[in-house]
């Protein structure tokens, strides 16, 4: 009924000859808002791809000048996530996660034992919900892009603020979103941990029978080790020298597997990097001093009596000054 | 399949092998089903010739033990990390198990009545076979486990969380 309007007729000319010229860039532009701008975006990207992709993979664990190497299975079914890490290394270590759980089969002399935690985190990334929180202690920035394990890949570097933490690299998979391979840098931007995925594979179905343990879970001892949560006033020390950003996570007690003896157990965390404050009041094998493995760096201290171990993936000079100002509280109780 | 190539994964098995090498090694292993029975063939006679009650086998025995190991892939690379002086006692854990004499003992508690419970056995397997003690303090390795679990509980451990948990010398 509009033939014979010309107006309308010039109308309709123009809007299509705008969609044919901004169609494509329309789309394009809707494209680059969907992709990863920043270091912060990559992280969140790469934590959803995580929890939400069916992978499989072999990779590699590198520190001290030692090469361990794992299969990695992972599969999510609705809201159940399920995964596998099985060594293929001797001697034989295996990880199942299922739901609200992570079961730990390692070989102990001539026995396979099992250790069942109840948790939510994923054996493959363990991330704050919200990755953001990061930027104020780490610069997190975008580095260019390499091949790892022949897939491309967008370097991202966390940076940290200030001297009381160490950079990390993470190469990020540029299309599924994987985190392909991990660096941790020392002061002196020396690789002293490394992980890296020799293959991954998204397409490649993962079987029921790959999420199995090897050993039936009756064929284990199972161990149960518990761990009681204190309220964070029963604490006996005070931590007077704690680089800023790192705060107490948790506070608990535990009875040591290889003594039966418990320690007490502080854990500091700046939400990427965690320290952890043993408090052992009994005889302990470990004697005072300095201690180093792969990217942990270990303080052992000796005031009055009791045995403190501070350790964690941060430079030497963090854990030396959290173990400084340990102090003892003269009006609390010990639990 | 190049002699480099061979030569590599007889250095690697050696602990003689630079780590980056060792990586392409242990990548061609996981992608490459000949060569992962070569690496079979390679570990079965290091063994042999380190065992003191080594057996001569019959023509078909290593094939056999091949097939079984195969079948379990997570047993067969002997760990880097090992001291020459414990990876001499090694024995592969799969060929061990699958000739094992499996005894389960279910229902023994070893429980105290303290408040923190150390353990309860539930069922035992035995193996015939000694395994690679770790090295580090007992205390250390405790400590270093709790830290480990408790990061990754806490949402901070980064990735591969539970690969430091079971890496060679951390794990008990």
């Amino acid at each position: 009924m509009f033939q014979g309007v010309p107006e309308f007729n010039d109308l309709l000319k123009r809007v299509t000859l705008i969609l044919i010229l901004f169609l494509p860039q329309a789309s394009h532009a809707f494209q680059d808002e969907k992709a990863p701008q920043t270091g912060i975006d990559w992280l969140m990207a790469m934590k959803r791809a995580a929890n939400t992709l069916d992978y499989q993979g072999v990779v590699a664990y590198i520190k001290d000048q030692q090469v361990d190497s794992f299969k990695l299975y992972h599969k999510v079914d609705g809201v159940h996530v399920r995964e596998r890490l099985i060594a293929m290394n001797s001697p034989f270590r295996e990880v199942i996660r299922t739901d609200g759980s992570i079961s730990r089969y390692t070989g102990e002399g001539q026995q396979i034992v099992v250790e069942t935690r109840p948790t939510s985190q994923s054996v493959y990334l363990s991330l704050p919900d919200d990755p953001s929180v990061l930027d104020r202690y780490y610069r997190i920035n975008l580095m260019g892009q390499e091949y790892v394990a022949g897939m491309l890949a967008q370097v991202v570097a966390l940076e940290p603020r200030d001297s009381y933490r160490y950079s990390r690299l993470l190469w990020i998979e540029a299309q599924s979103k994987l985190p392909l391979k991990l660096d941790v840098l020392d002061e002196s931007g020396h690789s002293i941990e490394q992980m890296v995925f020799t293959t991954i594979s998204v397409s490649e179905a993962v079987k029921e029978s790959d999420l199995l343990p090897s050993h039936g879970t009756q064929a284990a001892i199972a161990r149960i080790s518990h761990n009681e949560s204190l309220p964070l006033d029963r604490l006996g020390w005070t931590l007077n020298k704690v680089p800023e950003g790192f705060q107490i996570v948790s506070y608990s007690r535990f009875k040591r597997p290889t003594s039966d003896q418990v320690a007490e157990h502080v854990l500091l965390s700046d939400g990427f990097a965690t320290i952890s404050v043993y408090i052992d009041q009994g005889a302990s094998s470990l004697a005072a001093g300095s201690r180093k493995i792969g990217a942990v760096n270990v303080k052992t201290i000796s005031p009055d009596g009791y045995t403190i171990t501070v350790m964690g993936e941060v430079p030497p000079n963090t854990v030396n000054l959290i173990a400084e100002g340990l102090r003892k509280k003269s009006s609390v109780a010990h639990p | 399949m190049n002699e480099e190539l061979k030569q590599d994964l007889s250095a690697m098995l050696d602990d003689e092998l630079e780590t980056s090498r060792a990586s392409k090694v242990m990548g061609r292993i996981s992608s490459d089903r000949e060569f992962g029975r070569l690496m079979h063939r390679y570990q079965m006679a290091q063994e042999l010739m380190r065992s003191p009650d080594a057996l001569i086998p019959d023509a078909g025995f290593a094939d056999r033990v091949a097939g079984l190991i195969t079948e379990e892939p997570a047993l067969l690379v002997p760990r880097a990390a090992v001291s020459r002086r414990y990876r001499d006692k090694v024995v592969n854990l799969a060929l061990a198990a699958s000739v094992a004499a499996v005894a389960i003992m279910v229902g023994r508690s070893i429980t105290t009545h303290s408040p923190i419970e150390s353990g309860e056995i539930l069922a035992q397997v035995q193996m015939q076979s000694p395994t690679v003690k770790a090295s580090m303090e007992p205390d250390l390795r405790d400590y270093l486990t709790m830290h480990n679990e408790s990061s990754q509980k806490a949402g901070a451990a980064g990735v591969l969380p539970s690969v430091r948990l079971v890496s060679g010398s951390t794990s008990r």
